[in-house]
């Protein structure tokens, strides 16, 4: 017998590790502190507390204030965000979610028919170009440079010179687009191939090629679905909850390059609204989050 | 001075607007601190990373004893803490919310059906082909997978139609039921290939006609495929895996030819059930079939051995026999009336082993 093996004379050879109990009710040494009822009491209910029958509660108002989720793969993540999506369509609170991975809300279409699915191949349509409804388009030209920069990690020089393309080239007087008909992502990407075969100085060839490599791959992968003029408005899928599907696109660079955009969307879209003053309206998840608000080491 | 990312000063303006952010990922250590510094509920299920534990115990405020709790959370089980109100961590335990599948075509109707779908693509304004034709390839792959029927819902369909044919003639290679079929061994693989993906079969490799390179491969149909099929599963006694089960059924079908009689399967004498129970030439023979089983199966020796003139212990390959032989010989010595075989041994010379001193 090997010595080096831990012994426990009542057990035998092996010490068996007990599990220990954090919540056992009638232990009386729960490591957590028992909650009275109306301490945990909140409109969206999110579980039971510890192995109790009290449901755990968090209001409306406290969810503007955000909620962060953290658990490795297989923890029940996917499965708490279910909850919440059930709990706040009982509510009559519109919510958006993102499928990026794996269908995960579809299947929530038996507990919830109102639930909207929205696949990007077929029902999802978007234009970046197009700026939400009330937004100067001076100031979604910038939103959009930005989040392309930071997403594709471009350099900040290329970020201006974007900006400076689309104000100068896309969206110009001669050109012929309004608000109904905005330019399509395949046009900028026209528009930079076009500008690539003119004799232009070394700098902006560098520019233009960091940018264009980029467009060209958003208009390769997503194809139809940003090939539109107005895609679904904004503040009409603020309406109603809302799963959009991105699962088949493979490059996550492009699932958050749109998820953020319509982030910014949603943003600059209530901007131009009146302040809700802590009455929470709408709910966005944002799964898989350090992509967009992480440390930048993924 | 480091710079703020966009995004993040969206959900930090988003506030104001009435908009609330869920926030989901599998690390809390990958996440700004300015982030993690202003949310208000803060949940922390199972971490297995070290960094990613020690992180949620000062995200959290977890005391000693309550951070040891963060390596043995449950699934479905999380802590939870509120910034103000009640700002103690507590244990939660999340309901379970059982999805349910919804293809793809079944989509295509409630879509089509639904009218706010129908009001929000109202608006989608689409560019004419001719304006944007950089896309031509990729246009035409679509044409190709367009309206194309899921493929899983396709293979189940004829999966069904396998797994009968599994049901009633078990004792069928796949090479041979392929060919019965009438089908290419490509289409054949890919039926094969989903219903052992769905669990609907378990395979049963063996070698039973003793000829060099003879592995054939059977099924055994889970309880998974009985159902699929709206069959009663049979009764196996217990924890008898698949190629034990297969084997008992397919002796059961071809030693009689072979001059077995009055064959039966887990034939219950004094207590003691023997995998299959007959006679040969006027003897009592017991079969006893040893599949993983090696080191205990000189207990069933020991047992059967009074209830039958010959006992034979049949393995399903020779590696297996070589390990029981010597395991028996250690155990138990020389028998006379033992004998040890290969499955395909018995099948084609059952005499030559009975009689075999």
């Amino acid at each position: 017998m090997d010595d080096n093996l831990p012994i426990n004379k009542k057990q035998g050879r092996y010490r068996y590790f007990k599990r220990p109990s954090f919540h056992a009710p009638h232990s009386g040494n729960s490591v957590f502190e028992s909650p009275r009822q109306r301490q945990v009491k909140g409109d969206i209910r999110l579980g039971y507390v510890g192995n109790s029958k009290m449901i755990f509660g968090i209001q409306k108002k406290e969810l503007v204030r955000h909620l962060l989720v953290c658990g490795s793969s297989g923890s029940g993540k996917s499965n708490f965000l279910r909850v919440m999506q059930i709990e706040l369509n009982r509510l009559g609170i519109p919510f958006l979610v993102f499928d990026t991975a794996k269908l995960g809300s579809r299947f929530l279409k038996c507990h919830m028919e109102d639930l909207i699915i929205l696949r990007w191949r077929k029902d999802f349509f978007f234009n970046p170009l197009e700026s939400p409804s009330g937004v100067d388009i001076k100031e979604w030209i910038m939103v959009f440079s930005e989040i392309t920069r930071e997403i594709f990690g471009l350099r900040t020089a290329s970020n201006l010179y974007l900006t400076e393309f689309l104000q100068s080239k896309i969206f110009c007087s001669d050109c012929k687009y309004d608000s109904s008909n905005y330019p399509t992502m395949h046009d900028l990407n026209q528009k930079l191939d076009e500008r690539l075969k003119e004799k232009i100085p070394v700098n902006e060839r560098g520019y233009i090629n960091a940018i264009h490599s980029k467009v060209k791959a958003i208009c390769i992968t997503l194809d139809k679905m940003v090939n539109v003029h107005s895609g679904i408005p904004i503040h009409k899928i603020l309406k109603h909850p809302v799963c959009i599907e991105l699962v088949g696109i493979k490059s996550t660079e492009i699932q958050y390059w749109i998820i953020s955009l319509i982030l910014a969307a949603i943003s600059a879209y209530r901007e131009n609204r009146p302040m809700a003053f802590g009455a929470l309206k709408h709910v966005f998840f944002l799964d898989e989050a350090a992509r967009v608000v992480g440390k930048g080491d993924i | 001075m480091s710079s703020e990312s966009y995004s993040i000063s969206c959900i930090r303006r988003l506030r104001e607007y009435g908009e609330g952010i869920v926030l989901a990922d599998q690390c809390i250590s990958t996440i700004k601190e300015v982030v993690k510094n202003n949310t208000y509920i803060i949940i922390g299920m199972s971490q297995t990373g070290q960094k990613d534990r020690r992180e949620m115990t000062n995200v959290l405020g977890l005391n000693a004893d309550q951070a040891s709790a963060v390596n043995f959370l449950d699934v479905g089980q999380g802590i939870i803490r509120l910034a103000g109100r009640y700002p103690f961590p507590q244990l939660i335990k999340f309901p379970f919310v059982k999805p349910e599948n919804l293809s793809e075509t079944k989509l295509d109707e409630i879509n089509a059906k639904d009218k706010r779908v129908l009001d929000l693509l109202s608006n989608v304004n689409h560019a004419t082909d001719s304006e944007n034709n950089i896309r031509e390839t990729s246009q035409n792959i679509s044409e190709y997978t367009k309206d194309k029927e899921p493929e899983s819902d396709r293979e189940h369909d004829k999966s069904i139609d396998m797994l009968k044919d599994i049901f009633n003639r078990f004792d069928v290679s796949s090479t041979q039921r392929t060919r019965d079929f009438n089908i290419s061994a490509s289409s054949a693989d890919k039926i094969f290939k989903y219903i052992e993906r769905e669990q609907f079969v378990e395979v049963v490799k063996l070698n039973l006609s003793g000829t060099r390179g003879g592995i054939s491969k059977y099924y055994d149909l889970t309880n998974k495929g009985y159902e699929a099929i709206s069959k009663k599963a049979p009764k196996r006694s217990g924890g008898i895996g698949s190629v034990h089960f297969f084997l008992e059924r397919y002796l059961k079908k071809y030693l009689p030819p072979k001059g077995f009689s009055e064959l039966e399967i887990e034939k219950n004498i004094g207590g003691k059930r023997i995998d299959l129970y007959g006679k040969y030439d006027g003897l009592l023979v017991g079969i006893e079939i040893c599949v993983s089983t090696v080191r205990t199966e000189h207990i069933n020796v020991h047992k059967d051995i009074n209830k039958c003139d010959i006992l034979i212990i049949t393995t399903p390959d020779k590696k297996t026999k070589d390990k029981l032989d010597s395991e028996l010989s250690k155990r138990i010595g020389d028998e006379i009336n033992l004998r040890t075989c290969v499955v395909h041994e018995l099948l084609n010379y059952p005499g030559k082993i009975i009689n075999r001193l």
